[in-house]
């Protein structure tokens, strides 16, 4: 684990140690994914693929109507199905 | 330090793909720097037929297709589905039949964690942990042992 201390400017921006850019492959310019854990602030480099997958998710449910609770019950039913198809009697 | 191994059910892939503010996002986000995600072919396969079934006409681009892509790059650990005899021989550790191939392959792969929502009764509960030793947590409370000490 490596700490380090960043200063934040008065409108709270930080800085990203060049090296450290390149190690964790931030891109300037580019969006950073923050992840809170508690009163703790995680930086991800922006994963564009995940990203964009789970917002055309968002909107196909929300243009279906479909809650996530819906989604997971049918990931259940699925799961019944293929069990019944790998395990279920001859 | 090592990379932790954690072991998702399809709740929290769901979930994760689904709620870009949830906590089981947070654990995507976070996959490639600081776990290896476990994926069994069962818990794969049931989210892409849910995904499918229920989002297919509404989703702008070839949903098969981009899931398939993504879970590819994300999930670094693929378990195989378990055979017939595994699975009768993991019966007796999970009351709800439809869990048990989903708890023999996380047996098989001796994951750190394996994260999901379903904690209740008859499901991945505390019992199901005590006669396989798999550590059980859902995504909160897996956020929260990563948390540093105050």
């Amino acid at each position: 684990m490596v700490t380090m201390v960043l200063n934040m400017t008065p409108n709270g921006e930080l800085t990203i140690p060049l090296e450290l850019q390149k190690e964790l492959g931030f891109v300037p310019g580019h969006q950073v994914s923050a992840v809170r854990i508690g009163q703790t602030l995680v930086l991800a480099p922006h994963d564009e693929e995940l990203e964009s997958f789970s917002q055309r998710v968002e909107a196909a449910m929300k243009a279906a109507a479909v809650s996530l609770q819906e989604l997971q019950d049918q990931a259940l039913v699925e799961r019944a199905e293929i069990v019944q198809e790998r395990y279920g009697p001859k | 330090m090592s990379r932790l191994r954690v072991f998702l059910d399809s709740c929290v892939l769901m979930e994760g793909l689904a709620c870009p503010w949830s906590n089981s996002h947070g654990l995507l986000i976070l996959a490639r720097s600081l776990f290896t995600i476990v994926l069994d072919e069962i818990v794969q396969e049931e989210t892409e037929r849910a995904l499918h079934r229920k989002l297919q006409t509404g989703y702008r681009g070839d949903l098969l297709a981009d899931y398939r892509g993504l879970m590819q790059r994300l999930v670094v650990e693929r378990v195989p589905h378990v055979s017939r005899k595994e699975f009768e021989q993991a019966r007796p550790w999970i009351r709800h039949q439809n869990d048990v191939p989903v708890l023999a392959a996380a047996v098989q792969a001796k994951p750190d964690w394996l994260l999901t929502a379903n904690t209740s009764d008859g499901h991945f509960d505390a019992s199901a942990s005590d006669r396989t030793g798999i550590r059980t947590a859902t995504p909160k409370e897996f956020l929260a042992l990563l948390r540093p000490s105050p």
